[in-house]
């Protein structure tokens, strides 16, 4: 019986408060369309019906284009984009920059929007969408085939981010393509460098071992080499490569390039 | 005491519900962003998806083409010089499509986008060609979720540049 009084005490006491409320707050007719899920005709009614009425409301056009672009219609997602930034250039130009670069490979495009992010920004170092911004840079001048400005980009990322917030803050995705970017301009023993601390901070990296084992290769220390290769492979068989569910991640792993790396170091004898 | 108990319960279930404006438990996942439509008219015949309520995006479920994305790079290799012979001008092409729950492929539905993002009514022998192409690529892994295999949308994407096709990506 006293367990029923409780519970009616809370019972009494819940209702009394999901009724009440300090602050009366307008509820549009079509505000029950908004939690429906991205990409829904019912969502993009709500943005419609929202944006009408509050068409300065960039989040809004940021989040109403986001669908679009990741299904392929690309003119309607990356028109509502453009009035994101159009009306908050610091708030979306590096997300539409990040856009550019993963889903797009618009690397022109992309490394516009950054650079205007980077002047434009009160942040030294800032980020895109999460990531830090001279490392997009620098990544995109890399996918591009300009190494040396890559490489001066992906450098000056990891020493703000190791000034502000220490080394362990810095992603390791920005050693490896500072390595590639290394690698590509031949200078062999500071991609290996870069790549043996990457490797302190995370020895279960495939991606490092392998890209270690085409360094070796290309200096013909075949043994360091089959080493190296023969890591990059187990690793990979337990841990794959790092992937992303939207778009290829840039110099993504797969096991046919381990293989066929393999099978050329094994030729050799 | 248990009615009074009952009629509490029922009472403060309909006031969370109208305090927290839930959605439906049924959506309608027919038609929203990036839906394709079935055209008779240009659709293979002995193409059906197993539930037309209900396809996934690629994101959701992950179909895949056999090792990933390098292998869809791998398909178009040896066929770029022929289609590069195709291209009128510069920009993107995006081919939408579906892969049913037994990896079949089909409903391809293309766009070119020109260098500003604009859709134009270009390279359409070229869309032709990329579109035979993609439908010849045989069986893919379907979307998978929770040991479920699902129909998904699926897109892959083509950057022309100096009229020539300098990438294939998704």
């Amino acid at each position: 019986m006293s367990s029923y009084k409780y519970l009616l005490l809370i019972l009494i006491s819940l209702i009394v408060l999901s009724c009440s409320s300090s602050k009366k707050e307008e509820i549009k007719d079509y505000e029950h369309l908004r939690y429906f899920p991205q990409g829904s005709t019912e969502k993009q009614e709500y943005y419609k019906l929202h944006l009408a009425e509050n068409p300065s409301d960039d989040h809004a056009w940021k989040q109403r284009s986001i669908a679009f672009n990741k299904r392929g219609d690309i003119d309607t997602g990356m028109a509502y984009l453009q009035k994101a930034v159009d009306l908050n250039p610091e708030g979306h130009i590096g997300y539409r920059g990040y856009v550019k670069l993963y889903m797009m490979h618009d690397y022109d495009d992309a490394l516009e929007d950054f650079k205007t992010l980077l002047k434009i920004s009160s942040d030294q170092n800032p980020v895109a969408w999460g990531e830090n911004l001279h490392k997009l840079i620098g990544l995109t001048f890399l996918l591009e085939g300009n190494y040396d400005s890559a490489l001066t980009y992906l450098e000056r990322g990891i020493k703000l981010t190791t000034a502000e917030f220490g080394a362990d803050y810095v992603e390791t995705n920005a050693f490896l393509y500072q390595a590639y970017a290394q690698f590509y301009l031949k200078d062999f023993e500071s991609a290996l460098a870069t790549l043996s601390s990457v490797l302190e901070m995370d020895n279960r990296y495939p991606e490092a071992h392998f890209l270690r084992a085409k360094v070796y290769y290309s200096q013909g220390k075949i043994s360091q080499a089959k080493e190296s290769i023969e890591t990059a492979d187990k690793l990979y068989r337990k841990y794959k490569s790092e992937t992303n569910a939207y778009y290829e991640v840039p110099f993504q792993l797969y096991q046919s390039q381990i293989d066929d790396l393999m099978g050329r170091i094994n030729i050799i004898k | 005491m248990l009615r009074l108990f009952l009629i509490l319960i029922t009472c403060l279930s309909s006031s969370i519900l109208l305090a927290q404006n839930t959605a439906p438990y049924s959506l309608r996942t027919k038609e929203k962003v990036g839906y394709i439509k079935p055209d008779t008219a240009r659709d293979n015949p002995n193409f059906t998806v197993c539930d037309e309520n209900y396809i996934q995006e690629y994101y959701q479920v992950n179909p895949q083409y056999k090792e990933g994305v390098i292998s869809i790079k791998n398909y178009f290799k040896p066929k770029l010089e022929a289609l590069n012979e195709l291209a009128e001008s510069d920009g993107i092409i995006v081919i939408r499509f579906v892969i049913n729950c037994q990896g079949l492929t089909g409903r391809f539905r293309s766009k070119y986008f020109d260098e500003n993002y604009i859709k134009k009514d270009q390279n359409t022998a070229l869309q032709n060609a990329l579109v035979d192409s993609i439908s010849a690529m045989g069986y893919w892994l379907p979307g998978k979720f929770n040991d479920q295999f699902y129909d998904a949308y699926q897109h892959i994407k083509f950057r022309i540049k100096d009229k020539k096709i300098i990438d294939v990506f998704l």
